[in-house]
């Protein structure tokens, strides 16, 4: 009952329009004050610990990493190598779009910077080139939510934090689940290509291979720093997200691509994106103490469990119960309300926690391209000057490779826990 | 009052970037001591995270002032301009009354936990929760000054959002096909 009324309670405040974060804070605060053995010290006390994580000192630090990337011109030089790479390919645009999303989501871990940076460059370059809007837009949005899903992700980091796993084991997962949805994005281009014939792209016209790929080369060495260092056991992912930043930094300098101005911008941006993310994050962690304390988990755990004992049929209302969440909330903000909720009830099924994380970001990052709250969708309007509605048109066709692949890295927990496995014995 | 707001922003803002910075260097210094110099730190995680928190309120507090929090917008691009000013009246005034309960009504607990140490750095614990508590303060104070404006009427300028939140909020204003909606609570 009680845990009844903080969840419509939020829910309203929600639609309300009242900020995420103070749409659970307040319904906790109530809560605590009408509790006779606790105090809203203790409030403060969980409040904070949300945020007292080592671990999640790497979400501003990849953060800044995207930011520096985009304004110090390293995202344009990985796109011009991948423009002179596959610019005899027929639909190399729709390739080079997915393939550019892969090498940014390196250094980015989010969709909206992907989708801002790519969108405003690629859109109007496949319309000139003959694509039809629709699926330039589609294609645009859904190659952005590889970045949330290849690592540095931050939705990644929120779930390692919020399910006590280990933030490197829940990098190398998300790996092969990213590359088979590039893989999957890539046949759509292919199948596009194939029906709609295509003209050689001519934006990189005496552009020499050799020199985009001396231009590009030191900036895929930021997945190394990551990667590698996490890996190696050099480096935990916190130092590795601040090795990664410095080196974007001074790549950008050397590259003389990155102004004071751009720094500072750069700067204050990660500060506003941090606090905005971490409050939520902050006040989720009240949420989710009182959560587990009212014995939340336990009810949903019985009540599955009571409906089936099919790990299989678990994983599937699973993902429809989280594709609802993501329609509404955004990933990091749902991320921290659905794990405590779900993740006694996985384990219960035997469903392995870092599976579980790959499968909730995937769900949950797909919401950035559903309405109402498809924030993807606002971001590739506003850079492109096409209409909402012109975008959602185009993004619709998309979701059926998005679905395909999440069915994929559902029902397939190998492709998730075979790479972690093989690299952090 | 504009010029305390505006103020504050400025001072938040800097105060955030700088402990950025802190964190970046302080974080790669870690790196640095450990492999070359063989000599970690012993006090540098515990430092970061203390940054942390600080940083993350001070920017929550002057994203509130950009009325830039994340929030789920349903209904209010079909509304009049006069039920929109009334929703965010009562989101302004919701977020103050949050953030001055739980300050508040928490601030015994701070002045309790003053004398404990942290383990490393041996910083007080009221100066690690003293952050949240200013956060919250600087927030409603933030969020009222926006109440009073929507009250009285005036139309608050929004003359700090990055490139990517100008654009998303100009696409927004484009739909509306109305200049009222700047003023919109994010």
């Amino acid at each position: 009952m009680t845990l009844g009324l903080l969840i419509v309670g939020m829910l309203v405040l929600l639609f309300l329009r009242v900020p995420v974060a103070f749409s659970m804070l307040l319904p906790c605060l109530l809560y605590v004050s009408f509790s006779p053995d606790i105090t809203l010290g203790v409030a403060l006390q969980r409040t904070m610990s949300g945020l007292d994580s080592f671990p999640l000192l790497a979400v501003p630090l990849f953060i800044l990493t995207g930011y520096v990337s985009n304004a110090g011109g390293l995202a344009d030089r990985l796109f011009r190598f991948l423009l002179c790479l596959l610019k005899r390919v027929p639909g190399s645009l729709g390739y080079v779009n997915v393939i550019s999303s892969l090498l940014f989501s390196w250094m980015s871990g989010a969709a909206v910077a992907d989708a801002a940076g790519l969108g405003s460059v690629l859109v109007p370059a496949m319309k000139k080139r003959g694509y039809d809007e629709g699926f330039a837009l589609g294609l645009t949005g859904a190659s952005s939510l590889i970045g949330p899903m290849m690592p540095p992700s931050i939705p990644a980091i929120i779930y390692a934090v919020a399910a006590g796993v280990s933030v490197g084991g829940l990098f190398f997962a998300s790996i092969v689940p990213a590359l088979v949805l590039t893989a999957i994005l890539c046949v759509s281009v292919a199948i596009y290509a194939a029906r709609h014939p295509l003209p050689e792209t001519d934006e990189v016209q005496g552009t020499r291979l050799a020199s985009a790929a001396y231009q590009a080369a030191p900036i895929l060495l930021t997945p190394v720093i990551i990667l590698g260092g996490i890996l190696g056991g050099v480096t935990t992912p916190t130092e590795a997200a601040a090795v990664a930043a410095a080196y974007v930094i001074v790549l950008s300098g050397l590259f003389r691509s990155l102004s004071w101005k751009s720094l500072r911008e750069s700067l204050q941006a990660t500060t506003s994106t941090t606090g905005s993310i971490m409050l939520i994050v902050a006040a989720a962690s009240l949420f989710g103490w009182i959560i587990a304390r009212e014995q939340g988990p336990q009810a949903v755990t019985a009540l599955l469990t009571s409906l089936t004992d099919n790990p299989y049929v678990f994983l599937l209302l699973v993902n429809i119960s989280l594709l609802v969440v993501g329609m509404l909330l955004e990933p990091v903000a749902a991320l921290l309300i659905m794990v405590p909720i779900l993740m006694p009830a996985a384990r219960e099924y035997g469903v392995d926690p870092l599976h579980l994380g790959v499968i909730m970001i995937l769900n949950l990052v797909i919401g950035l391209l559903t309405p109402p709250v498809g924030l993807v969708l606002f971001v590739l309007s506003s850079v492109t000057g096409t209409s909402v509605q012109r975008v959602i048109t185009g993004t619709l066709p998309f979701l059926l490779p998005l679905f395909v692949t999440l069915m994929i890295v559902t029902y397939v927990p190998a492709l998730s826990l075979w790479l972690p496995k093989l690299l952090l014995k | 009052m504009e010029r305390l707001n505006r103020g504050l922003i400025w001072l938040e803002q800097l105060l955030a970037v700088l402990i950025l910075v802190g964190i970046l260097g302080t974080m790669f210094a870690q790196v640095v001591a450990r492999y070359i110099f063989r000599a970690p730190f012993s006090w540098s995680e515990e430092l970061c995270r203390l940054g942390l928190i600080w940083m993350t309120f001070l920017a929550a507090a002057y994203i509130m002032a950009q009325r830039r929090h994340l929030a789920v917008d349903l209904w209010s691009t079909r509304v009049g301009p006069v039920w929109r000013a009334r929703a965010d009246l009562f989101v302004y005034v919701f977020v103050a009354s949050t953030c001055l309960l739980l300050c508040l009504g928490s601030l015994r607990f701070v002045w309790f936990v003053h004398p404990v140490g942290s383990p490393a750095l041996g910083v007080a614990k009221s100066y690690w929760y003293g952050g949240v508590s200013l956060g919250l303060l600087l927030m409603a104070f933030h969020s009222l000054v926006h109440a009073w404006a929507v009250w009285s009427g005036q139309v608050m300028k929004n003359d700090t959002a990055t490139e990517i939140d100008e654009t998303l909020q100009l696409s927004w204003d484009e739909r509306r096909g109305d200049e009222s909606a700047k003023r919109g609570p994010q």
